[in-house]
C-alpha cells in the first residue's frame, strides 16, 4: 500500500494523502476538482432528509444514469426510418444487456421528469425561492422545460406506434399558437408529417443539443445554490440549534472549526479576509466529508437499486412498427403532456397556448412577487400556509370534476352547438378554472395581506390541476377522447 | 464507526447483488434451453465416438438468416437448430427438420417469408404470437369497444399456403402444391364474396375492399372468428355469418384472404430469383398509354375531407368551372374544350370500371399534377377544394353491382399499382 501511494506519480495524481482529520478532509474537499462543487462544511439542517427529500440529487443522479445508458444505446441505434425499429428489436433480442439498458434509460427518463417536478414542488413549499434565489427558481423552471423536451424528443426514437402517434399528437399541440404555431411544428418535424427528417431532428436534439443546454443550465443552477449559501434553511436557525435529524450529537461535538490557514482578500469584491457565502453559522456546521458525501453516495445507490429493480420487473413498451396510415385510437401524447392534451380537448387555443403560457409565466414570476424571507426553509411557512395549501388542493380536486360535469351538460357545445369557436374558447373548463385560480389567489392575498399565502393557493392549485388533468388524460379518456372508466 | 458508513456498506451490497443479478438475467436467455436440447439429441443420435465427441463440443451459437440484403433477419434457427438436418425428421419441435421445398432454399428465403411471425425475436412468445394490439372505437350509439388483434403472428398448419399465393399471383394454387389456398380461392368465387367486396378492379362496394386484406389483417385467428361471427369483431357489420361452413372451408377461405397482400419488400427472397418467380411478379399486361397511375404512396393517401353534401356541391361548382370544358358536363370525357383527337383522351368519369379502379388519393394527385395537355391545378385550386372535387368525381359513375364470378385474376389490378420492390420501403404514405 505504501509502495503504491508513496511515489511521484501518485502524489501528482492526488495532491493530498487520504485525510485522517476533519481539517484534512475539508482541505481535500476544497482542493479536489470533483468535490469542490460541495462546500467544505455543511449546515446540519441541510442534511435532514425531510429538508429536501434529496429530490435535486435524485434528478441529477437520474441524469447521470441517462447519459451513461444513453451513450451505450447510441452504439446500437441508427436514427433512420428503415433501421430505428429494427434496432429496438435487436436491443431486445440480440444485444447483450440491451433489454436492461433500454429499460433503465426509459424508466430513468420518466423518473427524472417526475423528480424534477417534485423538486420544484419541494422548493416552493419550503419557500426556497426567496431572495437572493429568485433567478435560480427561474433557472429551475427552464430546467424542467428542458427535461420535458429531452423526454419528448426521446419518445419518438423507438419508431413504434406509441412513439409515432404520441409525437404526432404532441407536435400538433405545438402548432396551436396563432401565426407561428404551424411554423414551429414544421421546424420541429422538418416537414408536415412525422417522417425521416423528424426522426433525425429529434435524435440530434435528444443526444446533443438538449443535453448540452441542460448541462450548462444545471451548472449555473448548482453554482448559484453554492453561492447563495447552500440549501435554503430557516433564518431562525442561525440563533437556535437544530432539533433532531442530521448527525448525532456525539458526531457533532467531535467537529472541529478551523481558522483560515492563509488569509487573503479579494480587494473591492469581497469584504473581510475570506470570501463567504450566505448566512454564516459555523456553530451548526459539520464537515461535508463524510456527512454529506456519504449521504450523496447512499442516495446515488438508492436510485440505482430502485431503477434496476424496476427495470427487472417492467419492460419498456414497444408496440408494432410505426404505421402512418393507421392511427391509434386514442392517440395519446406522453403522460406529462396528457394534462395539456386534456385541456386542448376543450379548446385548442386556451388549453394548448394560453393556459400553459400563463402557467409558465406565473411560475417564473412567483419569487419576484413573494419576497418576504421570514419563513424560508420552513415547510408551508406556517400553519396557516399548510391550511391554505390543503384547502386549495381539495378545492381543485373537487372543482375540476364538477366543471367537467357542467361542461358535458351545459357547456357551450351542448347549449349552442352552432356557436362560433370564440365562445368555446371563452367559456370552457380550462378558462373557467384558470380564472377561479387567479381570483381565489388574489382574494387570499387581499384578505390575509400575505403574498406568501396568495402564492401558496395559486401554486397548490396549479400542481393539483396538473396532476388531476394528467390522471384524467391517462386513465379516463378512451377512443375519440370520450370519457371512459379506467377498468373499461 | 459512523452509522452512515454501515448504511453505505449495506446499500453497496444490495447494488452489487442487483448488478450480478442483471448479469445472470441477461445470460439466461430462452433460446439456450433449446440449444441444450439440440446438443443432447445430437449426442443421443451419435453413431460413433467421433460423432459423439463432435456433438459434445457443440456450443451456444447466435444464428440468423439475412434476407433481401439484410432488410429482414430470421432468427428462428436459434431454436430450430435442425431445420436442414435430415436426421431430425422425426424429432419433436422445435428440433424437427423442415421438408425441402423445391427452389426455395432457406439461405435465400429465410423462414418468416412463408411462415409469418416475428423473425427478429429470439423468444418463443414474441416470435410466434406477434404483437398484440388493441384498438378502441366509439359506436354510433355511444358504446365503446376495444378490438384486439395480433400483428404478424405465425401462420399455423396449412394456412402457411397463403404465403404461396402472395407471390405466385398468376399461377393456379392447386398446381403449385397449395391445395388449401386453391380451395379457398374457389370458395371465395362460389360463395359470391365478390358481390360485396372488391378485389383488384372487380367487385361490389357494400363491404370493404379486400385487395390488400391480408396486409391489413394478418391475424388468422381474427379472420376465422370474423367469418363465424363478424359482429363480434366489427360492430354493426353487415356481413352475414359463415359459421355454417365447415372448419376446413373456413380455414381455406382464411388462407385465401391472407394471401391478398402486396409482397412486402422484406419478404422477397434474396437475389437471384428463380425465373418462374420473376414471371409471377411481372405485372399482367396493362395498356400503358391508356392507364395513368399515381405513385403508390399518393394512391394510398386518405381523403381528409368527408364526402358531405357541401363538399360534393362545392366540388360540382369547381368541376363546372375548371374541368367540364374537356371532361364534359356529365363527366364522360366529351367536353368541347379538348382537341379532337387528343391522346390520351380526357378521362371518362362515368365509366364505373375505370372509377372503381381509381383511389381517391390517386385522383387527388392527378388533379394536383396534371399530365400532357391536362394542367396541374396545385397553384389554382386550394387543397381542400381539390378534395371536394375528388368527392364530386366519386358521384359521377352510375352505381352498378358486378355479377359474381367475374374474378378471373384477383390480383389483376395490383400489377399496375406496383412499384419496383426497392421503392416500397421509401414510399411512406402521409396525409393524416
Amino acid at each position: 500500500m505504501a509502495k503504491l501511494t508513496e511515489n511521484r506519480f501518485w502524489r501528482s495524481l492526488f495532491r493530498r494523502p487520504l485525510p485522517d482529520s476533519d481539517l484534512d478532509r475539508m482541505l481535500t474537499m476544497f482542493s479536489n476538482f470533483f468535490l469542490h462543487i460541495l462546500p467544505a462544511k455543511v449546515h446540519r439542517h441541510s442534511l435532514k432528509p425531510g429538508a429536501t427529500w434529496g429530490l435535486g440529487v435524485i434528478s441529477f443522479v437520474l441524469f447521470l444514469v441517462l447519459i451513461v445508458t444513453g451513450v451505450l444505446l447510441m452504439f446500437f441505434y441508427v436514427p433512420s426510418v428503415e433501421r430505428a425499429y429494427r434496432d429496438m428489436k435487436d436491443l431486445k433480442y440480440v444485444v447483450s444487456y440491451g433489454v436492461i439498458l433500454r429499460n433503465m434509460h426509459r424508466w430513468a427518463a420518466h423518473g427524472m421528469v417526475a423528480a424534477v417536478f417534485l423538486h420544484m414542488v419541494r422548493v416552493f413549499f419550503t419557500g426556497s425561492y426567496k431572495p437572493p434565489r429568485e433567478f435560480n427558481w427561474v433557472l429551475g423552471i427552464l430546467l424542467w422545460g428542458i427535461t420535458l423536451l429531452l423526454s419528448f424528443t426521446g419518445y419518438l426514437l423507438p419508431w413504434d406506434q406509441l412513439a409515432y402517434w404520441a409525437i404526432t399528437v404532441g407536435t400538433s399541440i405545438a402548432s396551436y399558437p396563432p401565426w407561428i404555431g404551424e411554423k414551429i411544428r414544421v421546424l420541429l418535424l422538418g416537414g408536415n408529417i412525422v417522417g425521416e427528417s423528424a426522426l433525425l431532428r429529434f435524435y440530434v436534439l435528444h443526444v446533443v443539443f438538449l443535453p448540452m443546454v441542460l448541462m450548462v443550465l444545471a451548472a449555473v443552477h448548482f453554482w448559484r445554490v453554492r453561492k447563495d449559501g447552500g440549501i435554503a434553511r430557516p433564518i431562525a436557525l442561525a440563533l437556535h440549534p437544530v432539533a433532531g435529524g442530521g448527525p448525532t450529537s456525539a458526531e457533532a461535538t467531535a467537529r472541529f472549526v478551523p481558522g483560515p490557514l492563509k488569509t487573503y482578500t479579494l480587494v473591492e469584491l469581497v469584504r473581510g479576509t475570506s470570501p463567504q457565502v450566505g448566512i454564516q453559522a459555523p456553530e451548526e456546521e459539520v464537515p461535508s466529508w463524510p456527512h454529506l458525501t456519504m449521504r450523496l453516495l447512499i442516495v446515488f445507490e438508492l436510485v440505482l437499486v430502485v431503477l434496476t429493480a424496476v427495470s427487472f420487473l417492467f419492460d419498456a413498451p414497444l408496440l408494432e412498427q410505426a404505421n402512418p396510415v393507421r392511427p391509434d385510437n386514442p392517440a395519446k401524447a406522453p403522460w406529462y403532456f396528457l394534462g395539456i392534451q386534456e385541456l386542448v380537448s376543450y379548446s385548442a387555443l386556451v388549453g394548448g397556448v394560453l393556459v400553459p403560457a400563463i402557467a409558465l409565466l406565473g411560475l417564473m414570476s412567483i419569487p419576484y412577487m413573494d419576497r418576504d424571507r421570514s419563513d424560508q426553509g420552513i415547510w408551508f411557512g406556517s400553519p396557516a400556509g399548510k391550511r391554505a395549501a390543503w384547502i386549495s388542493f381539495l378545492l381543485t380536486v373537487l372543482v375540476i370534476p364538477a366543471l367537467l360535469f357542467l361542461d358535458s351538460r351545459f357547456g357551450v357545445r351542448q347549449v349552442a352547438p352552432g356557436a362560433p369557436q370564440f365562445f368555446t374558447d371563452l367559456l370552457n373548463p380550462a378558462s373557467v378554472l384558470t380564472t377561479l385560480m387567479a381570483v381565489s389567489s388574489f382574494l387570499t392575498w387581499r384578505a390575509t395581506r400575505s403574498r406568501r399565502l396568495g402564492a401558496m393557493v395559486l401554486f397548490t392549485a396549479f400542481v393539483s390541476a396538473y396532476l388531476v388533468f394528467t390522471v384524467i388524460g391517462t386513465y379516463f379518456r378512451g377512443p375519440n377522447w370520450v370519457w371512459v372508466w379506467p377498468w373499461q | 464507526m459512523l452509522r452512515i458508513y454501515r448504511l453505505f456498506a449495506l446499500m453497496s451490497l444490495i447494488t452489487l447483488a442487483l448488478f450480478l443479478l442483471s448479469l445472470w438475467k441477461d445470460s439466461n436467455r430462452e433460446w439456450k434451453k433449446y440449444q441444450d436440447e439440440y446438443r443432447n439429441l445430437l449426442i443421443a443420435k451419435a453413431k460413433d465416438a467421433d460423432q459423439r465427441r463432435a456433438a459434445e463440443n457443440v456450443g451456444y451459437e447466435f444464428a440468423q438468416v439475412s434476407v433481401a440484403e439484410g432488410a429482414r433477419v430470421d432468427r428462428c434457427i436459434m431454436c430450430h437448430r435442425a431445420v436442414e438436418d435430415p436426421r431430425f425428421v422425426d424429432a419433436p419441435q422445435p428440433l424437427r427438420a423442415h421438408p425441402k421445398i423445391p427452389s426455395h432454399p432457406f439461405e435465400r428465403f429465410g423462414c418468416t417469408g412463408c411462415h409469418g411471425g416475428d423473425g427478429s425475436a429470439t423468444e418463443v412468445q414474441a416470435a410466434h404470437q406477434g404483437i398484440q394490439k388493441k384498438e378502441g372505437a366509439v359506436l354510433p350509439d355511444g358504446r365503446i369497444v376495444y378490438l384486439t388483434e395480433r400483428e404478424e403472428p405465425l401462420l399455423p398448419g396449412n394456412l402457411v399456403q397463403a404465403s404461396c399465393g402472395s407471390c405466385h399471383l398468376t399461377e393456379d394454387p392447386g398446381k403449385i402444391g397449395a391445395p388449401v389456398l386453391s380451395r379457398g380461392k374457389t370458395l371465395f368465387q362460389e360463395k359470391g364474396c365478390i358481390g360485396c367486396h372488391r378485389v383488384g378492379r372487380i367487385g361490389g362496394k357494400v363491404g370493404p375492399e379486400l385487395t390488400f386484406a391480408g396486409e391489413k389483417r394478418s391475424d388468422p385467428e381474427w379472420l376465422l372468428k370474423h367469418f363465424r361471427d363478424p359482429e363480434s369483431l366489427v360492430p354493426d357489420s353487415a356481413m352475414p355469418s359463415y359459421k355454417n361452413l365447415g372448419e376446413e372451408e373456413l380455414q381455406a377461405l382464411t388462407a385465401f384472404v391472407l394471401s391478398l397482400r402486396e409482397v412486402p419488400f422484406t419478404l422477397i427472397a434474396s437475389a437471384p430469383l428463380q425465373p418462374q418467380t420473376v414471371v409471377a411478379l411481372t405485372p399482367p399486361p396493362v395498356p400503358r398509354e391508356a392507364h395513368w397511375e399515381a405513385p403508390r404512396n399518393e394512391n394510398l393517401r386518405p381523403n381528409p375531407v368527408p364526402a358531405s353534401a357541401e363538399s360534393v356541391a362545392n366540388g360540382k361548382k369547381l368541376y363546372g368551372k375548371y374541368c367540364a370544358g374537356c371532361h364534359g358536363e356529365s363527366g364522360k370525357g366529351d367536353g368541347p374544350g379538348a382537341p379532337k383527337d387528343l391522346k390520351p383522351e380526357p378521362a371518362n368519369f362515368a365509366d364505373p370500371r375505370m372509377m372503381a379502379h381509381e383511389r381517391e388519393g390517386g385522383l387527388y394527385w392527378k388533379i394536383t399534377r396534371g399530365r400532357g395537355l391536362m394542367p396541374g391545378w396545385e397553384a389554382t385550386i386550394p387543397q381542400k377544394d381539390r378534395w371536394d372535387l375528388v368527392n364530386f368525381l366519386r358521384t359521377l359513375p352510375p352505381k352498378v353491382q358486378m355479377p359474381p364470378g367475374m374474378m378471373e385474376q384477383p390480383h389483376g389490378a395490383m400489377g399496375g399499382e406496383k412499384e419496383p420492390a426497392g421503392h416500397m420501403e421509401e414510399s411512406r404514405p402521409g396525409g393524416h
